[in-house]
């Protein structure tokens, strides 16, 4: 039993990692390490679902941001699914995050955007260059 | 020069004055008056003017001055002789009598003997099966030399004092018992305001009571609160260790999460597969952490006793010993119950000997404990209450068997200050918000606004642990006030700040500003406070 535990789903080249528990200070760094080791080069996206999660503070949404810079160097998008109202989105409202972190309030949108961004990223047919 | 001899003893002589040393009114007297009554006795019976009693600290391998006549200095200054070293350090490395004509600085290493103008010793080994235990010497101040006969009655004297002391368990295994059961008590008792949680241990008054109960209490990381309270049978090392192993067990059951009830099951198998069927009582229960509801379940353990607020009534929450005890070679069926914990009430959890007397029934003894806790416990559980019940319940100052009990008690009213401090370091942060966040919900301040001013208090805690204090670490201090519909928390250390580390903790700060109404650093020698208020009405 640990502070935070992160449950794992995998849909159509989509990593969707839901936190439930609590993120702070004492916990954020492998939590980022958790999610980060379960993303393969193949996915093209990665969903964390925050909307299981009673709390995260600024070390939380740090480790947000190091995940992002990660997945950017892969080419791989970040979305992040934070409820309307909670007091994550305060945070995120007051603290901001990347440009390249997108951010939805529910699991449904989360998917779809990155459904989208995939589509966007993934070559059609053999490239050349 | 003349020695002064004693008249040489007759065979019957010699073993009535044996006797009087061995004598039955001795046997129920506690070490130190066992110690203090045969010195007396032997000072008396070799005509010396002192006489002392050392024993092996064999962690130190040194000797410890633990009983004299005539030179008490000896023990007052604590007195350490290594073995091998003087007069006492030789007898013990030697195992055998040893007799000085002369005190000098040249034959004794301990300065008081000289000093007390002593001038002639006799001492012998304390020997317990072989193994030297201590030393005992008799001295007088006047040049004697001992015939063989006063050694070899020193030397029975002495074998007396070593069986006694090997009877009465030997005080030095029974302070090693002691010591060990208290490394299994918890170190901090859980801190969440609203609830008091007050503990005793009462080692039993004879040392071979030593044994098996505990106690253990702790916060969960996901916030519910664990009590276990057990009792294994038996006393003595074998007790005390089985009791350490499963308190260990349990606290590992209790870390992988479940209700009290799977807690139990595990601690059943982990029982039936290690232990040699030793009898176990436990009982585990998991105060929810908005301290509302108690569930518990007990394995051959006496129930929980309610007193509800203002000593309203009392009663006992479940039959007594509901469920068979630990281990049994089918697993038993336990039954998990339910107690809701009004504002105001009080749960005692205790085992078998508050309510054990030799010559009464059970019933007789809980119902004793049943009335005591009414009068006792009908506010908080202050030292006064926890005496005053143990007063009612225990003849004289230390109990016939082991005792171990925890009061749960859940305040009244919710207070308008909230103060606490807690260690700087990174898993204090979830006490912290915790008890902001109970604290709140007591006030019934809204759930939007509380959970912002515990994120903002927590940022401001969090910069405490990072940056305040160095390796040897420091206390963060939490005061938080309501008045009107404002909330006002000061978060202080005595710490120096040490400069950001990570690029992010600047974004703490912004988060207490943006949550906030009013946010005020103020950092000066003797440390930091950061003050945050903000109205609770969106």
């Amino acid at each position: 039993m640990t502070l935070a535990d992160v449950r794992f789903e995998r849909e159509d080249g989509i990593v969707i990692a839901v936190l439930r528990g609590e993120v702070d200070m004492s916990n954020a760094t492998s939590v980022r390490q958790q999610i980060a080791g379960s993303v393969t080069p193949d996915d093209d996206a990665v969903v964390v679902d925050l909307s299981e999660l009673s709390f995260m503070d600024s070390a939380g949404l740090h480790a947000v941001m190091e995940l992002s810079t990660v997945l950017d160097e892969g080419r791989q998008k970040l979305l992040l699914c934070v409820p309307h109202g909670s007091p994550m989105q305060r945070a995120i409202e007051i603290i901001g995050l990347p440009r390249a972190v997108s951010v939805q309030s529910s699991r449904n949108e989360a998917m779809a955007a990155a459904r989208a961004s995939a589509m966007e990223s993934r070559p059609i047919g053999p490239t050349e260059s | 020069m003349r020695y002064r001899r004693a008249a040489a003893l007759d065979p019957l002589e010699r073993l009535e004055r044996v006797q009087r040393v061995s004598d039955a009114t001795l046997a129920h007297l506690s070490v130190d008056d066992l110690l203090d009554e045969l010195l007396n006795r032997v000072r008396e019976i070799l005509v010396t003017d002192t006489a002392a009693v050392l024993l092996l600290d064999e962690t130190r391998n040194e000797l410890v001055a633990r009983a004299a006549k005539g030179i008490e200095e000896e023990v007052e200054r604590g007195v350490r002789i290594p073995v091998g070293k003087g007069f006492a350090g030789r007898i013990a490395a030697e195992r055998k009598p040893v007799a000085l004509r002369r005190v000098d600085h040249s034959t004794v290493l301990n300065p008081i003997l000289f000093q007390k103008g002593i001038r002639s010793l006799l001492g012998v080994p304390l020997l317990a099966q072989g193994e030297v235990v201590g030393v005992m010497h008799v001295g007088t101040k006047t040049r004697r030399r001992f015939t063989a006969d006063e050694t070899e009655l020193l030397q029975l004297v002495a074998d007396r004092v070593a069986l006694a002391l090997r009877v009465r368990l030997s005080d030095r295994s029974r302070v090693v018992i002691e010591a060990f059961q208290r490394t299994f008590l918890p170190e901090v008792l859980p801190f969440l305001p609203g609830l008091r949680v007050a503990t005793r241990y009462l080692p039993a008054a004879t040392a071979v009571g030593v044994g098996g109960d505990w106690f253990d209490t702790f916060v969960r990381p996901e916030g519910d609160i664990v009590l276990v309270i057990g009792d294994v049978a038996g006393h003595g090392l074998p007790a005390a260790s089985l009791m350490g192993k499963m308190r260990n067990a349990l606290r590992a059951h209790a870390l992988m999460g479940g209700s009290a009830l799977d807690i139990l099951v595990r601690a059943d198998e982990f029982h039936r597969h290690f232990g040699e069927g030793e009898l176990v009582t436990v009982l585990i229960g998991l105060l929810a952490r908005d301290l509302r509801t108690f569930r518990y379940v007990s394995a051959g353990h006496p129930p929980p006793l309610v007193v509800g607020p203002n000593g309203a009534r009392a009663a006992f929450a479940s039959d007594h010993r509901a469920n068979p005890p630990l281990g049994l070679p089918q697993p038993p069926t336990f039954v998990e119950e339910e107690l809701t914990m009004p504002s105001g009430t009080s749960i005692l959890l205790y085992t078998d000997g508050l309510i054990e007397r030799r010559d009464e029934s059970l019933e007789v003894g809980l119902e004793r404990l049943r009335s005591t806790a009414q009068r006792a416990l009908n506010g908080s559980p202050t030292n006064e209450a926890i005496t005053e019940l143990l007063e009612g319940m225990i003849d004289g100052p230390r109990p016939t068997d082991d005792v171990a009990l925890m009061v749960l008690h859940r305040d009244a009213t919710p207070a308008t200050e909230l103060e606490f401090a807690v260690e700087a370091r990174a898993r204090s942060l979830l006490t912290i918000r915790r008890a902001v966040s109970r604290w709140l919900e007591d006030l019934e301040v809204q759930d939007g606004p509380a959970k912002e001013i515990v994120m903002a208090v927590h940022e401001a805690s969090a910069n405490v642990v990072e940056h305040s204090y160095g390796p040897t670490g420091g206390t963060i201090t939490i005061t938080a006030t309501y008045e009107g519909d404002q909330v006002e928390v000061l978060i202080r250390d005595s710490g120096t700040w040490r400069g950001s580390s990570r690029g992010d903790r600047g974004n703490g700060l912004r988060l207490m500003r943006g949550l906030m109404d009013t946010v005020l650093v103020d950092t000066s020698e003797g440390g930091t406070s950061v003050m945050l208020r903000r109205g609770t009405v969106v």
